[in-house]
C-alpha cells in the first residue's frame, strides 16, 4: 500500500464537551490525501465544533485524532502549522496591514518569502491587491486573500522545493457571507488546490448543492451525531437531508448552475 | 505601509538623532543652565560637574528608560489586545501602584517607602492577574476579554480606595502624591536609574522575542493559532513582561500618562504596523516625547517644576484627536 492509500485523517470515536453538554458524541470518520470532506448540519449541530476539535482548539473528551498516523496532540506546534491550516470566520484586522503582508503571516516565524507570497496571490487571483490595505477588501476579495495566506502557510518548502502534500485545510464555512459567483469561485479554487497538491479539505456548509458539487465525501450531523458518513452521491438523499435539517426536503434539478 | 527593510532603519535613525538632540538638551536647559560648549569640551568646574552627574543625567536616563518601556507596554498591549486604544493603565498596575504608594505614603511617610508602596501594589495587581489568568483555562472562550475586565476591575477599585485615602491625607501627604500621580523623572539616584534602564531594557528584548507572534496575532486569536502562534502562552508572557516593567517605572515615576498610547501610533504612521518595527521605533520615540516633556516641564516656570505626565498629555491629546479624526474620516 502506498502512503497515499492510508487516511491523512482518521477521526476514532471523539466526543467534546463543553461546560456539562456533549457537543459532539461519538464522531468517526476517515480522509485521504486529496479527497474533499464537505460537513452539513442544522445550526448547531456541530459542524463548527467539528472545525474547531479537528483545529486542535477544543479538547478530547474521548477517542482520538490522527494525522498522518500520528495523534494531533504529539505532533509539535511548528511542525503542525506547516502541514494543517485552518479558514474560519475572522476579525477585521485591527491596524493597517498590507495584503502581502497579510499572507506573509502564514509563515510568521520565518522571514517572509516575497516570491512565495506572490506566487500565493496569484494563485488566488489575488495578486493585483498585492500592496492595498487589507481591511479595504471586500469580504470576498479578502476571504481569496485568506486562502492565499493558508497556501503560504502550508506551502513551505521543508526539506524539498515541492510544496508539501499529506496536508490537511479546514474551512469553516468559507462561503458564508459570499455571493453566488464568489462561492463557485472559492470552492473551485479550493477543489483545484485540493486536487493538484493532494491535500485532504473539510468544509462546513450550509448549502447541501456545494457539497454535491465540490465534496468527494459528505458527513451529516444532528445534534452533535453523525447521521451519515459517505460517497457525497450516497448521503447526500432525500431521506438524509430530510432528517439533518429536522423538515421534508425535496431534490430537484439545479435551477441555476454556473 | 509595508513594513519593508528600509522603513525601520531610516524612521528609526531620524528619531535616533532627534533623541540624542533632546537629550542634550535636557541635560544643559534647567534652574541651572550648562552651556553646551562647555558640557561638550568638558570645561566645568565643580558645582557644574555636580548638576550635570548628579541632577541632569540622572533624569535624562530616567525619561528615556520610562519613555521607552511605557511605549514598548503600550505597542505590546495594542497588538495583543488587537486595539489601538490599549495603553499600559489597561491592566491596572499603574493604579495599583498609586494606591500601593498612597498606603505607604500616608502609613509610613515619603521616600523609599513610597516606592516599596507602589512596587507591593502592581506586585498585588499582577498577583491577581496571574490568579485568574491560570483559572480561567477555556481555550475559545476571550481570555483577552477577561483580562481587560480584570484590567477594569482594578482600576475601579484603586479609584476607589485613592479617593478614601485622599480623605485621610494631610495637605503636605496630598501634594506629594498628586505630584507622583503625574509623574516626574526628578530626583532620582544613579541607582534607582540604573535599575530602571535595565528593566527597560530586559523587557524590550522579552517582548522582541514575541514580536513575531505578536504580529500574527493582528490575523485573530483562532487564525494566529493554526499558524503556530500559542495564543494562550503569549498572553501571559506579554502581560507579565509589561506589567512588571510598568510597576518598576511607575513606582520611581509615578503615572506619566499618553506616551503608552501615543508613541506606538506615531511609530505606525511612519514604518507599519509589523510589531517587530513598531516596538523597537516606538520605545525610541517613548523617549524622546519624554525626554522633551522632561525639558518643557522644568522649563516653563523654573525653578517650579511641572508634572511630566501633565505636559505628555497636553502633547498627547491633541495627537490622539487627530489620530481618532482620521480613523472616522477613513471609515
Amino acid at each position: 500500500m502506498s502512503a497515499l492509500a492510508t487516511p491523512l485523517l482518521k477521526v476514532d470515536a471523539i466526543g467534546v464537551r463543553v461546560g456539562g453538554t456533549m457537543l459532539l458524541q461519538n464522531i468517526s470518520f476517515a480522509l485521504r490525501s486529496g479527497r474533499i470532506l464537505a460537513l452539513l448540519g442544522a445550526n448547531g449541530a456541530g459542524k463548527s465544533t467539528l472545525v474547531a476539535t479537528l483545529a486542535g482548539e477544543l479538547p478530547l473528551a474521548g477517542g482520538c485524532i490522527e494525522l498522518d498516523g500520528r495523534p494531533l496532540t504529539a505532533w509539535p506546534a511548528a511542525e503542525l502549522a506547516g502541514r494543517r491550516a485552518l479558514n474560519a470566520s475572522e476579525p477585521a484586522v485591527p491596524f493597517a496591514l498590507s495584503v502581502a503582508d497579510y499572507v506573509a503571516l502564514g509563515q510568521p516565524f520565518d522571514a517572509p518569502d516575497v516570491e512565495a507570497v506572490a506566487a500565493a496571490l496569484t494563485e488566488c487571483h489575488a495578486a493585483e491587491w498585492r500592496g492595498r490595505d487589507y481591511a479595504t477588501l471586500s469580504l470576498g476579495e479578502q476571504m481569496r486573500v485568506q486562502l492565499a495566506r493558508s497556501l503560504y502557510q502550508l506551502g513551505r518548502p521543508l526539506s524539498s522545493t515541492e510544496p508539501q502534500s499529506r496536508c490537511l485545510w479546514l474551512l469553516d464555512e468559507p462561503c458564508a457571507h459570499l455571493d453566488m459567483a464568489q462561492r463557485h469561485f472559492v470552492l473551485t479554487l479550493i477543489a483545484r488546490i485540493a486536487r493538484e497538491r493532494e491535500w485532504a479539505v473539510v468544509f462546513s456548509s450550509h448549502d447541501p448543492m456545494e457539497a454535491q458539487l465540490f465534496a468527494d465525501h459528505a458527513l451529516l450531523l444532528r445534534k452533535g451525531e453523525v447521521l451519515a458518513f459517505a460517497e457525497a452521491n450516497e448521503a447526500l438523499t432525500e431521506a438524509n437531508l430530510s432528517a439533518c435539517y429536522g423538515r421534508s426536503v425535496a431534490l430537484r434539478p439545479a435551477f441555476v448552475a454556473l | 505601509m509595508t513594513p519593508g527593510g528600509n522603513t525601520l532603519p531610516r524612521a528609526a535613525l531620524v528619531v535616533a538623532v532627534l533623541l540624542a538632540a533632546a537629550m542634550l538638551l535636557s541635560l544643559v536647559v534647567g534652574a541651572y543652565p550648562l552651556a553646551i560648549s562647555k558640557v561638550l569640551s568638558g570645561q566645568l568646574n565643580e558645582a557644574e560637574w555636580s548638576v550635570l552627574t548628579q541632577l541632569r543625567a540622572p533624569r535624562v536616563i530616567a525619561a528615556c528608560a520610562g519613555g521607552a518601556a511605557f511605549a514598548l507596554a503600550g505597542a505590546a498591549l495594542q497588538a495583543l489586545f488587537r486595539n489601538p486604544l490599549a495603553d499600559p493603565g489597561l491592566l491596572g498596575v499603574p493604579a495599583a501602584a498609586g494606591l500601593g504608594a498612597a498606603i505607604a505614603l500616608i502609613v509610613v511617610g515619603a521616600g523609599a517607602a513610597l516606592w516599596i508602596g507602589a512596587l507591593i501594589g502592581a506586585g498585588v495587581a499582577i498577583a491577581g492577574m496571574l490568579l485568574v489568568v491560570h483559572r480561567g483555562a477555556a481555550p475559545m472562550a476571550g481570555g483577552t476579554v477577561t483580562l481587560l475586565l480584570l484590567g477594569i476591575a482594578i482600576n475601579a477599585a484603586c479609584a476607589a480606595g485613592l479617593a478614601l485615602l485622599t480623605a485621610l491625607a494631610s495637605e503636605g501627604q496630598l501634594k506629594t502624591l498628586s505630584f507622583w500621580m503625574l509623574g516626574s523623572f526628578a530626583s532620582l539616584d544613579w541607582p534607582v536609574v540604573i535599575a530602571m534602564a535595565v528593566c527597560t531594557a530586559l523587557g524590550g528584548v522579552a517582548l522582541g522575542v514575541q514580536a513575531n507572534a505578536l504580529a500574527a496575532l493582528a490575523l485573530g486569536e483562532r487564525a494566529a493559532r493554526t499558524v503556530g502562534v500559542n495564543v494562550q502562552q503569549l498572553r501571559v508572557r506579554v502581560a507579565l513582561i509589561t506589567a512588571a516593567m510598568v510597576a518598576v517605572i511607575t513606582a520611581f515615576c509615578g503615572g506619566v500618562g499618553f506616551v503608552g498610547l501615543a508613541a506606538p501610533h506615531i511609530a505606525r504612521l511612519a514604518a507599519g504596523s509589523s510589531p517587530r518595527v513598531v516596538l523597537p521605533l516606538a520605545a525610541l520615540i517613548g523617549a524622546l516625547l519624554c525626554v522633551l516633556a522632561d525639558v518643557i516641564a522644568r522649563s516653563i516656570a523654573p525653578p517650579i517644576e511641572l508634572p511630566v505626565g501633565a505636559i505628555t498629555a497636553v502633547l498627547g491629546v491633541p495627537l490622539l484627536v487627530s489620530l481618532v479624526t482620521r480613523r472616522v474620516e477613513r471609515a
